[in-house]
């Protein structure tokens, strides 16, 4: 299996980039997360592939998947099923809800109420759901892609500060490049492009893959620059918000599940640098009217890569 | 009275800026010889004294020992010093940014004092004269956050004074000592008014005071409908159940907020001063309202929104009005 | 706080064994309230109570007898408000006064005994108070009070023993001033050793002694065991019963005074002749004036008193030991001419009593052809009527002591045979006189010094004959020639009375004596060196060390000690400003990046080392190959490190040199 991990991951992009054209960088960012068993949030405009993506990483994996429209009157049954009244028992019984599935889109997912938010996001960090005083497991692996709006859109609930931290990595694909956006042009649709996927990963061979990234080596070196960054973002001055341990733990993880995407076994500052934006840009918050994501490309530029003492 | 005044004036001006030229202000410091003033303490006059009669016994009665002791005694005052001054030295001060606040609230500093590796740091004391003070040990932590408040007058910017951090470990036999100019500004909002003028804020051709319903929320009761399959037990209408024997479910809706602005040009009194804060009052109560607000000042429009993100910017904006930004 | 309870007990505790006993139970009394004011069991004395115990303690005081001023009495004051103060010590301030009187103390204490063992002690308290000092300043509150404790004990030790090199310093260069005033030292200090008397059992109390009474270190050859009579003192006067020095008794002013007049000494009255003897003596506090030295001691070194008997003497009783140097010359002739009031002196008698001894006098001197003959027969008759020498004599009453010893008991130690052979000196008209002092002593070699115990005290004769002047004539001889020969222990081996008192001491225990020797020869050292350091010793010092005592040249000498101790501390203590070490192969990458640097291809801190050097090839292709290899081996160290580091960080050495 270790051997045919790299191979593996090649093949798993290969197909992945056949569908989403021309956006490398993120593909290997959404299959990082997924890697590190975290949840992903795509930021975009509307027609932007962002269900492509969720859709191509279900079926690549060979996942069970189901997809959720958050609209304002969706209710947080809805989500997580609900115990139904069936006349001929006269007794209740949980029908679970779409949320029991083992890749989750949740679509738009700040058009719906907070309620509603705050049902999925609980559900995502406890993996596991609560109905009428019994406790249901939810599936493993259990991986959500959650999309939204850019927060400007009206007739939107903004995630809040605390809850966005739930997810692993945010992402934004933005407007395809020229090329990539000719080829769409020319009729090359992804979502048609869908239906001749292969399937190169199953459950199984996940989950081993999963359980390699614990194991990519970080030394003192590493960990040093991670901690050099980490403080930047904790000046006040910086950031009004700056990255929580658990922000700090899943810069760590990300970067290892990034190095084993590039086949190696320990990571490197460019492995921290390739997740950073995409693991702080929705954890930190500026002083300045500067977005996340920005201001997580200016630390970036200023802390030091190399240095740091031995002993 | 006014002349000796403005001399003692003019020799404080001039101490501050020889102190300034020798301390410039930076983010970060690291105390070195040049930084460190040290004197003895009082405590230490009294062990001259001690030194002294000790010195005069020891002659009278021509006892080595008692030299010795005398001796011993004048050696550690003087050792004592090369502690106390290395106790400060290579202490590293970052400033980590003055936390907002309120105009007559306290302004918070954090300053992050670091040591060097293998050194160990002692009865470290920060001050503010007069206004607070701070007593820490780095012994275990490499790093240490300390928070320190100091008052503040108008809104705007907030930039600290220079910082007094001394010493006296290990026997308090000297006193060593240096003042940090720390390069960091924090901002001061407008002090918010008790009680904010209540039509301000009212909503651009909004319908309720609540904003527009959304039908199938959960928030508040609005009437029952027919049985839908599906619906969780805990919406069915029971009471109508027994009388009725049919099933039927409860409906709520939830209110999607719609902008408010708070607008400078509404305020109805004068004074710029007094308009700030009115505006402050509203901002915080809208924030905790949790709604969706816009702020539109002379020359600066800031976009409604929400969030804690929002209202940092909301004050920003209030408290550097008509502020010379630097 | 209670850490400054517990210095304030070290400190105080050796005091109890020199100070009023009173004070004790004064001082627990204090110390427990103390413990329950900080157990919160009682609350600090209110000012009716304080004022009740200093009332209580000054009365103590005046009702103990100490004589003011005096340090006994200044001491026990300061101990009194010592223990006093702790009750009422709340604040900071306070307990700085109580650690400060508490150096001063320990000082004090070293007024008493200067021994190494109490210097030692004085170490530990200096230890204590100090770990105190730093303890009130501040309160650690990451450590727990067992945690801080030690911590402040370690650093007290850090620093003291740091400081020890600037305190020698100045203990060697500080001027020394004569003192400025005087203070009764002692109120009733104790005398031990050679007393201004002797009655017939006075020296064997001595002999029982194992106490050291002084150490000689010898310049040159040291004379032969039985050449070494320490003379004392020299008592002229009998009473029938007892030996004194004159008709009365003078106190130590009357006997300076005599000393500086009529028994003054005279050195023309002397022939110096024969080979000097030089040696410094060192003598343990005795608390009694008199120094012992070989008769006659020509020059003498220090501030002594000297008499017409050739005596040695101390201006003051000694209270603290005392190093005299001086050169003897033991075969110079003495007062050849005998002035008229020394022949008085060393001719008198009382008027009755003893009539056997006068009669075997007049008898014997009748018989004997001349002085010396007469002598012999008197030696002789010790010997052949089968005298005994013993540490046990028999009492012998108060009356006709000498006919007692000469006719019936016949057995006595040296004073026996001292006395009774001057007594018959005198009635056969010959002048002759008692000399009290000490004869032999234990030679160390560990220390190449002569220690002289009270053991070795001993009392001989001087018989003045015409032409010759004073002669010394032991009478002991006679009868107990290893007397002198190999000391006491084997002069009275078969009785078995060496030390017999003493049945802990060391002396009993042949197998523990190298170590006792090795434990004296330190003392000794310490005596000699430590304590000893005066004005003389330190001229001396300083001419040896510098040449000549110029105050610019020893002024140098003291700042060029004092900046190597200044530089020595700011290394020791890692005061120069040492940066955060960086990882050698941190720094050949900055240096790596400076080169590159130099060429064009500069890189931002944001730029990792990968990133990097992908743009600085595609800038410098020349060195493209270099630049990669250098990368790689650096990240291989940094962040997949290699099992020999070493190895990459020479590899990095040779690439960065390829590149410069």
């Amino acid at each position: 299996m270790t051997t045919a991990a790299p191979q593996l991951i090649q093949a798993t992009l290969a197909q992945l980039n056949k569908v989403i054209h021309g956006k490398e960088q993120q593909v290997q960012l959404a299959l990082t997360c997924l890697l590190a068993n975290g949840h992903l949030l795509l930021e975009d405009l509307p027609g932007m592939g962002k269900t492509t993506l969720a859709h191509a990483l279900a079926h690549v994996c060979g996942l069970e998947y189901k997809r959720v429209q958050f609209t304002s009157d969706l209710l947080p049954a809805d989500l997580i099923g609900a115990s139904v009244f069936e006349q001929q028992s006269g007794r209740f019984r949980f029908h679970p809800g779409p949320v029991f599935s083992q890749v989750f889109l949740a679509d738009e997912l700040n058009r719906a109420t907070p309620k509603a938010q705050s049902a999925l996001l609980e559900a995502m960090e406890e993996r596991q759901v609560s109905v009428d005083g019994t406790t249901h497991p939810l599936p493993a692996p259990f991986f959500v892609i959650a999309t939204q709006n850019p927060q400007s859109q009206s007739g939107t609930f903004p995630l809040p500060e605390s809850q966005l931290d739930r997810f692993l990595i945010r992402l934004s694909l933005g407007y395809p490049n020229p090329e990539a956006e000719r080829a769409l042009l020319k009729g090359r649709n992804g979502r048609v492009l869908l239906a001749s996927m292969q399937q190169v990963l199953n459950e199984s061979r996940l989950k081993a893959l999963q359980s390699l990234v614990p194991q990519v080596k970080m030394t003192d070196n590493l960990l040093d620059y991670v901690q050099r960054l980490i403080a930047y973002t904790r000046q006040t001055e910086v950031c009004h918000l700056g990255l929580s341990p658990r922000g700090a733990l899943a810069l760590v993880k990300s970067a290892q599940a990034w190095a084993l995407l590039q086949a190696r076994g320990h990571v490197l500052p460019e492995d921290v640098q390739a997740v950073f934006v995409a693991v702080a840009g929705h954890r930190i918050i500026g002083r300045q009217e500067s977005q996340g994501e920005q201001l997580a490309r200016q630390i970036l530029g200023k802390v030091d890569v190399v240095g740091g003492g031995r002993g | 009275m006014s002349s000796g005044a403005d001399v003692a004036n003019a020799l404080q001006a001039q101490l501050d800026g020889w102190l300034r030229q020798r301390l410039p202000s930076a983010r970060a410091t690291t105390l070195n010889q040049r930084k460190i003033f040290i004197v003895p303490s009082k405590t230490a006059l009294g062990l001259v004294g001690v030194i002294a009669l000790l010195f005069l016994l020891g002659i009278n009665f021509q006892n080595s020992l008692v030299y010795i002791i005398s001796f011993w005694l004048l050696a550690l005052l003087l050792l004592n010093i090369f502690y106390t001054w290395r106790n400060l030295a290579g202490l590293t001060l970052t400033a980590m940014g003055v936390e907002p606040c309120f105009a007559g609230e306290k302004a918070v500093l954090e300053v992050a004092l670091s040591r060097p590796v293998k050194q160990t740091k002692y009865a470290l004391e920060l001050a503010w004269k007069g206004e607070d003070q701070v007593q820490v040990d780095l012994i275990s932590a490499q790093t240490l956050r300390v928070k320190l408040s100091h008052s503040t007058e108008g809104r705007g910017y907030f930039k600290p004074p220079r910082l007094q951090v001394s010493t006296r470990y290990p026997t308090g036999l000297a006193v060593a000592w240096s003042y940090v100019y720390l390069d960091v500004q924090g901002l001061v909002y407008p002090n918010p008014v008790e009680k904010a003028f209540q039509p301000i804020g009212q909503s651009h051709g909004g319908t309720t005071d609540d904003g527009l319903e959304i039908a199938g929320g959960t928030s508040d009761f609005s009437g029952v409908r027919d049985y839908q399959h599906g619906d969780g037990p805990k919406r069915i209408h029971w009471a109508k159940f027994a009388q009725t024997g049919k099933l039927y479910t409860k409906t709520f809706v939830d209110y999607a907020s719609h902008d408010l602005w708070l607008d400078w040009d509404e305020l109805p009194m004068p004074g710029i001063e007094v308009r700030l804060s009115h505006l402050c009052r509203k901002v915080l109560d809208f924030h905790q309202e949790q709604r969706q607000y816009g702020l539109k000042l002379p020359g600066k429009v800031i976009a409604p929104g929400k969030g804690e993100a929002h209202k940092a910017r909301c004050l920003q904006a209030l408290a550097l009005f008509g502020v010379v930004s630097e | 706080m209670i850490w400054l309870l517990a210095a304030q007990l070290v400190v105080m505790l050796p005091f109890l064994f020199d100070l009023p006993l009173w004070l004790l139970p004064v001082l627990v009394v204090v110390a427990w309230w103390r413990l329950r004011v900080l157990a919160g069991a009682a609350s600090q004395p209110g000012n009716v109570v304080k004022l009740l115990l200093i009332g209580l303690g000054v009365g103590g005081l005046l009702l103990s007898g100490l004589r003011f001023p005096s340090l006994d009495a200044m001491a026990t004051l300061l101990l009194l408000g010592f223990a006093f103060k702790s009750l009422e010590v709340v604040q900071r301030r306070d307990a700085i006064v109580v650690i400060f009187i508490g150096y001063f103390l320990v000082a004090l204490h070293f007024l008493y005994t200067q021994s190494l063992t109490a210097a030692l002690y004085g170490m530990v308290s200096m230890v204590v108070l100090t770990g105190v000092l730093v303890g009130v300043q501040q309160a650690i509150t990451e450590f727990s009070t067992g945690q801080s404790v030690r911590f402040n004990l370690r650093l007290a030790v850090f620093m003291l023993l740091q400081c020890l090199p600037l305190m020698m310093v100045i203990f060697v260069f500080a001027p020394r001033i004569a003192p400025l005033w005087s203070i009764p030292l002692a109120s009733g200090q104790t005398q031990t050793g050679m007393t201004d008397r002797m009655a017939p059992g006075d020296i064997e109390k001595l002999g029982k002694s194992d106490e050291l009474a002084f150490r000689v270190t010898f310049k040159g050859k040291r004379p032969a065991q039985h050449e070494l009579y320490w003379q004392g003192l020299v008592l002229n006067h009998f009473d029938g019963h007892e030996w004194r020095q004159f008709d009365r008794d003078y106190d130590v002013y009357q006997l300076k005074t005599a000393l500086m007049s009529h028994y003054r000494w005279q050195p023309e009255r002397m022939q110096v002749q024969g080979n000097p003897v030089a040696y410094e003596a060192v003598y343990e506090t005795s608390g009694q004036p008199w120094l012992f030295t070989l008769s006659p001691a020509v020059e003498v070194e220090g501030d002594v008193l000297r008499g017409a008997d050739y005596r040695v003497m101390a201006q003051e009783a000694l209270q603290a030991p005392f190093l005299l140097k001086a050169v003897s010359y033991p075969a110079t002739q003495r007062d050849v001419v005998l002035p008229e009031y020394l022949r008085t002196l060393a001719l008198g008698l009382p008027s009755t009593g003893d009539q056997r001894s006068r009669e075997l006098a007049q008898r014997l001197r009748r018989e004997a052809g001349s002085e010396q003959v007469y002598i012999d027969k008197v030696l002789a008759r010790f010997h052949d009527l089968a005298f005994e020498y013993t540490l046990n004599p028999p009492t012998l009453g108060d009356k006709d002591t000498i006919d007692g010893f000469l006719f019936d008991s016949k057995r006595g130690f040296c004073a026996h045979y001292a006395g009774s052979f001057v007594f018959l000196m005198r009635a056969a008209g010959i002048p002759a006189r008692v000399v009290v002092g000490y004869q032999g002593g234990e030679w160390n070699a560990a220390g190449q010094y002569l220690a002289v115990h009270q053991y070795d005290a001993h009392a001989w004769t001087e018989v003045w004959l015409a032409g010759r002047g004073w002669v010394r004539v032991d009478p002991t001889t006679a009868v107990a020639p290893s007397r002198v020969e190999q000391g006491l222990e084997a002069a009275v081996q078969a009785e078995g009375s060496f030390l017999a008192d003493s049945v802990l001491s060391a002396r009993k225990m042949p197998w523990l004596n190298g170590v006792r020797q090795q434990f004296d020869a330190v003392q000794y050292g310490w005596r000699r060196w430590v304590l000893g350091y005066d004005r003389e010793e330190q001229a001396a010092l300083l001419k040896s060390a510098l040449g000549d005592l110029s105050v610019g040249k020893v002024a140098l000498f003291a700042g060029g000690l004092f900046a190597a101790i200044g530089l020595f501390w700011l290394l020791a203590l890692g005061m120069a400003q040492r940066r955060q070490p960086e990882a050698p192969e941190h720094r050949l990458y900055r240096r790596f990046c400076e080169a590159l640097a130099k060429r064009g291809a500069r890189r931002e801190p944001g730029d990792a080392p990968g990133a990097f050097a992908h743009q600085a090839a595609e800038h410098l292709p020349a060195l493209a190959e270099v630049i990669r290899e250098f990368t790689q081996v650096y990240e291989g160290i940094c962040y997949a490190p290699p099992a020999d580091g070493r190895v990459a960080t020479r590899r990095l050495k040779t690439l960065l040199g390829k590149i410069r």
